[in-house]
């Protein structure tokens, strides 16, 4: 990697990003094996370890999914200048497709064709999101049972709570999110007594 | 509403979102919805059905169609700046510390806990969407099949919306939508 100049591994990190999300339809995820093919099998910037390392750092930072990667890959590969061009590489596809269609879209909204393609569409996107997050929780709660059952049992009880939170008090989602965080940290106490049996692989 | 309300807006939306796009559903509501009232929960949904369907990923395309719906282009371009401008600060400050932050053992945990709230929120919030999507018997006869479809078969979520968009246009000509 230090064979090529900053300048060409900058302009590359912005190319890849543009492509891969002019490319991507779907949500973040669906970026990763073309993030692969592209800084791993192509130009070597990186080993498949390192895009596991890199994707689950991402996993603990806030912010969308395209941009943590961006900023985490184009870091690596051409510090700061590198993850600013990953990232503003990534933003620029949606906001110009999106600049030259919408305005086309807003004016065929009116036809009550177009609204009822409209309705459907709702209709199907509400399935599908529902379908996701049903897939995701269950591999949460039940997905860690035979690897990990303190997590696994926790998983289903916080999940519980959440729930009645939400459903009874109108607490703010972020504090929700930090209650998590914390019963989380609580979990990793509860496993103390036996850490030595872990790290000793 | 200003361009730099738009900016701010997005950067706390970005900053709350726990685990990529689907995570940023429940916020979006929060900010988008409930504390600005730049969009109803039904447009919420369009927008992000447009996501869907356009190049580039859900989030990023979610933030510049509602910047662009409530400020043009302008808003299009200040809304993406926004929802993508905290990463960089993060991995400014610090990027050495993220990978090794990341393997503690606490830290894992914490995070596969927020992981289950988030699934928690995301479903809330589908709930309220979904008195937006399912408002007639036709609705409610194409949630079911693409839901009991998506369960058994592995079909892109792209072949859905293409589907069910034509099951629209064809519902309206018999008129077999009741509003």
């Amino acid at each position: 990697m230090s064979q090529e100049r900053l300048t060409t591994r900058i302009w590359g990190l912005f190319s890849s990003f543009c492509a891969i999300s002019a490319i991507a339809l779907g949500g973040g995820l669906v970026m990763l094996p073309m993030m692969r093919e592209s800084f791993v099998v192509k130009r070597h910037w990186m080993t498949d370890e390192d895009m596991l390392d890199t994707v689950a750092a991402m996993q603990s930072m806030p912010g969308i999914i395209m941009s943590n990667m961006g900023a985490l890959i184009g870091y690596r590969v051409a510090g700061v200048a590198g993850a600013v061009a990953a990232i503003i590489g990534g933003a620029l596809p949606p906001v110009i497709v999106i600049a030259l269609l919408a305005e086309a879209v807003s004016r065929i909204r009116e036809n009550p064709y177009v609204q009822g393609a409209f309705a459907g569409v709702r209709a199907a996107v509400a399935a599908l999101i529902l379908l996701a997050v049903v897939k995701l929780t269950r591999q949460l709660i039940f997905g860690r049972k035979d690897k990990d059952p303190l997590m696994a049992y926790a998983a289903s009880a916080i999940a519980v709570v959440s729930a009645a939170i939400l459903l009874f008090t109108s607490v703010n989602a972020a504090w929700l999110v930090v209650a998590g965080a914390l019963a989380g940290l609580a979990v990793s106490l509860c496993r103390r007594p036996a850490p030595a049996k872990e790290e000793g692989k | 509403m200003s361009a730099f309300a738009l900016y701010l807006a997005f950067l706390k939306i970005s900053l709350l979102t726990f685990g990529g796009g689907y995570a940023m559903i429940p916020i979006l509501e929060r900010e988008i919805v409930d504390n600005h009232g730049w969009a109803s929960n039904e447009e919420l949904m369009d927008y992000y059905a447009v996501g869907q369907c356009t190049p580039g990923v859900i989030a990023v395309n979610t933030a510049t169609v509602i910047g662009y719906k409530t400020a043009g282009v302008p808003g299009g371009v200040v809304a993406t700046l926004g929802v993508v401008f905290p990463s960089v600060v993060i991995i400014t400050l610090f990027a050495g510390l993220i990978t090794r932050f990341a393997d503690i053992p606490a830290v894992k945990s914490a995070f596969a806990a927020v992981r289950v709230c988030v699934c928690v929120l995301i479903f809330n919030s589908v709930l309220k969407l979904w008195k937006g999507a399912v408002k007639d018997k036709a609705a409610l006869v194409l949630f079911l099949a693409v839901f009991l479809l998506s369960v058994f078969f592995d079909i892109s979520p792209i072949v859905f919306v293409v589907l069910c968009g034509a099951a629209g246009i064809l519902f309206t000509k018999l008129g077999v939508r009741g509003k």
